[in-house]
């Protein structure tokens, strides 16, 4: 799945250390989701959207079904 | 806009190359299975307790190889438990309860019912492992962790009773030496030596 978690985290200056922290999850996990490896749970993708303040769908974009 | 800051590989902190990860791994396997093997062939001489050392080994490098792919999250408190209890439980506790085992059937003592507690004690760390792997699960809310852990479980798991299937079908039909029971869980355990690093390379 897309996501613009790289953009967001470059917006406010994060690293993805810092992002892990706030969100109390591995680096190793933020990674994993920013790189599209992870497809977060829909709980974890509500706390990036309050952190970051926007709707999921304006982090996430689901991939084309072929 | 400004580039995200600098985010170096994940599990490049831990200052280990890659390479002592996979050779710890592998000596965990080979090592576990060997070691069992010469345990269950080869008891009474020596090659017989060379065989505990190389199985006791095995276990201390597959803790070591655990640890290493997941020490970035080394501070996360439940994946410091785990690695606690894994050693704890598997490099600690096993061995010693092994080995006690075999020394009272040595010395004879196991002929009355002190023998079902000597023939039982070693499985107890064994059947532990999966309270751990339990606890894990509960405690650690991280998912990318979580689903590392369980893949490579799964994979684990399917291989082990591939295999004990068909050598338990090569022993029926007599092609095969027979292989004590125990040897299934240690041979689970090897593989996940294996497995649990190539689930985290999946997520890296």
């Amino acid at each position: 799945m897309k996501n613009r978690l790289r953009v967001l985290r470059a917006e406010r200056g994060w690293s993805q250390a810092d992002l892990a922290e706030r969100l109390d999850v591995s680096r190793q996990s933020v990674n994993a989701v920013e790189t599209g490896k992870f497809d977060p749970s829909l709980p974890l993708a509500f706390r990036l959207a309050r952190l970051f303040g926007q709707p999921i769908e304006a982090i996430f974009e689901a991939d084309a079904e072929g | 806009m400004e580039p995200a800051a600098a985010d170096p590989k994940p599990g490049s902190q831990s200052g280990a190359p890659e390479w002592i990860r996979g050779a710890l791994a592998l000596f965990s396997s080979l090592g576990a299975v060997i070691g069992a093997l010469m345990m269950a062939f080869l008891w009474g001489g020596v090659w017989g307790w060379v065989g505990v050392i190389i199985l006791a080994l095995a276990i201390v490098a597959w803790g070591t190889a655990l640890r290493l792919p997941t020490s970035p999250e080394r501070g996360r408190p439940a994946a410091r438990r785990y690695v606690l209890r894994v050693v704890l439980t598997m490099g600690v506790a096993y061995p010693i309860l092994l080995l006690s085992g075999l020394w009272l059937y040595k010395q004879g003592l196991t002929k009355g019912p002190l023998g079902y507690v000597a023939a039982v004690a070693p499985a107890a760390p064994v059947v532990g492992m999966f309270w751990i792997f339990r606890r894990f699960f509960k405690e650690e809310t991280d998912e990318v962790l979580r689903a590392g852990l369980l893949s490579a479980l799964v994979w684990s798991g399917a291989l082990t009773l591939c295999e004990a299937t068909v050598w338990g079908f090569l022993e029926t039909f007599g092609k095969a030496p027979n292989v004590w029971m125990w040897a299934v869980p240690a041979v689970f355990f090897a593989q996940l030596g294996i497995t649990i690093p190539l689930a985290q390379r999946r997520y890296s």
